[in-house]
């Protein structure tokens, strides 16, 4: 649990805004290749913001689920207009928005023989949608060396905006992570499946993939279930495997209740966590500040419009939080 | 000098020759004049009667994609049981001293393609199945690069379960193996490239059911990607 004197409660998420594009993009030079939605792209980045900027002032009538939100974790400098991003992170209301979100699904089938006396257990994936239309946490980056509260800020603060804002949103949140690569940046996962069809390199396929609604893969990858033990060792034990950048925040969600064993990206073959919203443990543990001021929280305002979250310490009411800000606990109770 | 030999038809399983498929049907034996067998073949006019009998089917699926300017085609197997029904040549036996052994099959092949021409079946073709290439060691590259990965490890010996099971082999292992499209990129090289290619064994037989017309089916034996070949079954009676 972190001690209360030494919480960093002078940090604060809040919306992206036009005037983050130099910092924002620091940010995705830092994150390098894994995270795809967070690239190095001074003119995506700078449509990300202004689609940000969008979403937030849409009103609840008027969303279609295009919405892509961003958030950016502010740090204090010394002194005005010298504050730093630490760290960003998405969601986008509607995974594969108008289009398909793929995944490959993780399924097992039984063949026996009575004659032979065998039974053998097979590991397949099948290309799917199903996750078309969760809401999707994207873009999680944070500086290495902040304070872990700050991870837990970044990534969790989300989760009481999607709470708080649940008509905007599916009650099905997913998020992906990216997988293993090797020494030299190939991924084996890829080299198995994807570079078969489409005849290129991982990041060269990631970038086209960037941005798009990865319909076009549809296309290119095989439509029946691949047979895991037909491919090579190396990719077999890829799949659902974590590039050690994704840990934090997959470690985040996991404890949230995320469950990640039944999706995998399709190009890397990385775990694509999934979860209920009201299952989600910051969700069920969220109350009024008031009520949890015994703790150290976390702690959101409650409107779309200048939404703001930050670190409270024990007893601090957070009046710069509006009235009666949600709040959940920084420590999660452990699972039952 | 025209060889000298007869085509002989019986019921009874011949101990030199592979076994038959499927029961039922007929054997012809070609028959030297001082008795000895010089090759064999069984007919069935419709299989699949007995048991299920599984194949590979060889197809292509095209992946495209026009805004990115690729263009894939690959091959695929899928498992079926699109033979049943069909009429079969199997137990196909080329003894090692017949003096004119491409005689001896042609004259085989002609008779019993002509038998099923006029059989009571509504076979529409003559399916003969060859055995699948194999290494200098004996070894099957397709079954090591496909079939094996759908069993349990180390439970089975192909070559002891075959002879155990006999022809009927091939139906067990078909319920081992995966019901949807396999793609053939997955496979190993040595694997594809033994996808519908023929045991050195059986060349001569190879050879000889072209002459009799006799094509690829696109069609292979699960067990070790053996080619099956196809005739229409009409056609023997117009060859007569």
């Amino acid at each position: 649990m972190t001690p209360t004197h030494t919480l960093p409660t002078d940090l604060l998420l809040r919306p992206v805004a036009a005037d983050d594009l130099d910092a924002l993009q620091g940010l995705a030079a830092a994150a390098g290749p894994g995270i795809g939605s967070l690239r190095e792209d001074r003119v995506g980045l700078g449509r990300r913001i202004e689609e940000s900027l969008q979403a937030f002032a849409t009103e609840d009538e008027d969303t279609s689920g295009e919405e892509r939100y961003l958030f950016v974790l502010q740090a204090p400098g010394s002194g005005p207009g010298s504050e730093r991003l630490l760290g960003c992170a998405g969601i986008a209301a509607r995974a594969g928005y108008a289009s398909r979100f793929y995944s490959y699904r993780n399924e097992f089938i039984v063949a026996s023989s009575a004659a032979l006396g065998l039974t053998q257990r097979t590991h397949t994936l099948h290309l799917c949608h199903d996750l078309t239309g969760s809401s999707l946490l994207t873009s999680f980056y944070i500086v290495p060396g902040a304070p872990a509260a700050a991870a837990q800020l970044l990534s969790r603060a989300r989760l009481l905006f999607l709470a708080l804002h649940p008509q905007r949103f599916s009650d099905r949140i997913v998020a992906e992570f990216p997988g293993l690569l090797d020494a030299d940046g190939a991924s084996p996962f890829w080299d198995a499946i994807g570079r078969r069809f489409f005849g290129m390199d991982y990041p060269q396929a990631e970038a086209l993939a960037g941005g798009r609604s990865k319909a076009f893969i549809a296309h290119l990858m095989p439509q029946s279930p691949l047979y895991v033990p037909l491919l090579p060792e190396a990719a077999q034990s890829a799949i659902g495997q974590l590039h050690p950048d994704g840990e934090l925040p997959f470690q985040i969600l996991i404890d949230e209740g995320f469950d990640a064993d039944s999706y995998i990206d399709i190009f890397d073959g990385g775990p694509t966590a999934e979860g209920r919203l009201q299952a989600l443990a910051s969700v069920r543990a969220a109350r009024p500040l008031a009520q949890l001021a015994a703790q150290p929280n976390l702690a959101c305002t409650r409107h779309r419009a200048g939404f703001r979250a930050r670190l409270v310490a024990a007893g601090d009411a957070a009046a710069d939080l509006g009235p009666q800000p949600l709040a959940t606990p920084l420590q999660l109770p452990e699972p039952a | 000098m025209k060889p000298t030999f007869q085509i002989v038809q019986t019921s009874v399983a011949l101990p030199e020759a592979p076994p038959a498929h499927e029961p039922g049907g007929w054997w012809l034996c070609a028959q030297a004049p001082d008795g000895r067998l010089l090759g064999a073949l069984h007919g069935l006019p419709e299989q699949g009667r007995s048991r299920a009998r599984c194949s590979f089917h060889f197809g292509r699926v095209v992946h495209s994609a026009p805004e990115l300017g690729l263009y894939q085609v690959q091959t695929t197997l899928q498992l079926g049981h699109d033979a049943t029904g069909e009429a079969e040549l199997s137990g196909l036996f080329l003894s090692a001293d017949a003096e004119a052994p491409e005689a001896v099959a042609d004259a085989l092949l002609q008779a019993a393609l002509a038998r099923l021409a006029d059989a009571d079946t509504p076979a529409s073709w003559v399916i003969a199945e060859l055995p699948g290439w194999r290494d200098a060691a004996g070894c099957s590259p397709f079954w090591d690069g496909l079939v094996r990965h759908f069993l349990p490890p180390g439970s089975l010996d192909a070559a002891d379960a075959g002879q155990r099971h006999g022809p009927a082999f091939s139906s067990h292992v078909g319920e081992m193996l995966p019901r949807e499209l396999i793609h053939a990129a997955f496979l190993s090289p040595a694997a594809q490239q033994a996808l519908g290619r023929c045991a050195d064994s059986h060349t001569a037989w190879l050879a000889a059911l072209q002459r009799a017309g006799f094509a690829d089916w696109r069609h292979g034996r699960i067990e070790d990607g053996g080619p099956l070949l196809a005739a229409p079954r009409r056609a023997g009676a117009r060859r007569r």
